[in-house]
């Protein structure tokens, strides 16, 4: 548990600090610094829970973190996007892509293809959990929340 | 609220949308939406059938008016980033120009406005690329040294977004950061802060990363939009290995990689 909420709070901070390079306004930098901590939260909490199955964690904490970011849109009165590219930050496959392309440049086949392959999984599980996210904006979100208005 | 008397000739009219849809396609929106605010507008406008077709690299639109006459303009787009304080001003415009908030003149002056927002203070972007890396290199298991590396070469890693090249070759730009980040972060570790080169790389190489790229080609691919799709995964996959050729020069420099 401790790991995970020493990576949790490294999440958090790194969202706040790549909303900031994005130039997310000031008013909206609180609630991605929050949205940071849920993606990056789920994202480990499931990575720890189902024995490192990534496509099912960052399906699951891409979802979380797309469903977030649509009510702070709403709530916000703000693009969804605005919330949503810092938010999903901690889940980019960064590392995977570094040691896939570091593999190519010293031809290690084997590590390229291990790397790569875990790269497009996250790239796809967090894709699939954008999609999801957005259906559950049109069936939920917008009736319930928008209608209420 | 704007009458119809006050809606500008056609050519005005798509300008002004292609200025709206080219700006928000370089600020980091996805082409759905840019498709969806340039429709929007138009229809708003008196269009009796429109065609919109975007990719990251281009925006076009045919129409056809009411009285039958047809209109047909293009943008290429030559660069992608992101700025979201002006993607949400511009969204802002779009949704009040379609409500009739405000004219098409408004629209115009507006629009040159929100391009030059700038919603921080450039010290706050150099902290906030110091906080970044190390948290990311830690995130990904680095140690609070690696951690410290990393905030030291993303220094010049921000100063060279900042204040790089905004015309010319995006790939060499890339190699560049890349080299100047990799340099600074192996000449750190040479004097003993932090212990794993790769990931103090990791953490320098966040803030240059086109990983959202990558996830929203996937995401273009899901929605069966192949054409989108490929177009950024590629361009994600080139600036990765450019950025890795780049880190991997300043390792050769330092005798950590031989050819």
């Amino acid at each position: 548990m401790k790991e995970i909420l020493l990576a949790t709070a490294a999440g958090m901070v790194g969202t706040f600090a790549f909303a900031v390079i994005y130039h997310v306004k000031g008013r909206h930098l609180l609630y991605t610094f929050l949205g940071g901590g849920v993606t990056t939260f789920i994202l480990m909490l499931l990575l720890t829970l189902t024995d490192g199955h990534a496509l099912l964690s960052n399906i699951a904490a891409a979802f979380a973190g797309g469903v977030y970011c649509m009510v702070c849109a709403y709530c916000r009165k703000a693009p969804s996007t605005v919330f949503l590219i810092p938010t999903l930050f901690p889940l980019v496959p960064g590392r995977n892509l570094y040691f896939s392309m570091i593999a190519l440049v010293r031809h290690s086949r084997a590590q390229f293809v291990d790397n790569f392959a875990a790269a497009v999984e996250i790239s796809f599980g967090i894709a699939v959990g954008v999609l999801l996210s957005s259906l559950f904006d049109v069936f939920v979100l917008q009736r319930y929340l928008v209608r209420r208005r | 609220m704007i009458s119809e008397s006050q809606y500008p000739d056609t050519d005005t009219m798509l300008r002004i949308a292609l200025d709206i849809g080219e700006h928000m396609l370089i600020y980091g929106a996805d082409v759905t939406r840019v498709e969806d605010a340039v429709t929007r507008i138009c229809r708003r406008s008196g269009v009796e059938h429109i065609e919109v077709f975007c990719i990251a690299s281009l925006l076009q639109v045919s129409v056809r008016m009411s009285d039958g006459q047809y209109a047909f303009q293009m943008r290429r787009i030559h660069s992608n980033g992101n700025n979201l304080a002006r993607l949400e001003e511009l969204n802002d415009i779009s949704r009040r120009l379609c409500r009739g908030a405000i004219s098409f003149d408004d629209a115009d002056r507006l629009v040159k406005e929100a391009n030059h927002l700038v919603p921080h203070k450039p010290l706050l972007y150099y902290i906030a690329a110091i906080l970044g890396s190390s948290a990311f290199c830690i995130f990904f298991g680095g140690s609070p040294g690696d951690g410290l590396a990393a905030a030291v070469a993303a220094v010049p890693v921000m100063y060279m977004e900042m204040h790089g090249l905004k015309r010319g070759n995006q790939l060499i730009h890339t190699i560049l950061e890349a080299f100047t980040g990799g340099i600074i972060g192996n000449a750190v570790l040479e004097l003993g802060v932090g212990d794993d080169i790769d990931l103090i790389c990791i953490g320098v190489l966040m803030l240059l990363i086109p990983g959202l790229k990558f996830g929203n080609a996937m995401h273009d691919f899901v929605k069966a939009d192949v054409l989108a799709g490929s177009a950024k995964l590629v361009h994600a996959l080139l600036l990765t290995l450019m950025i890795v050729m780049g880190l991997s020069l300043s390792m050769l420099c330092f005798g950590r990689w031989t050819l």
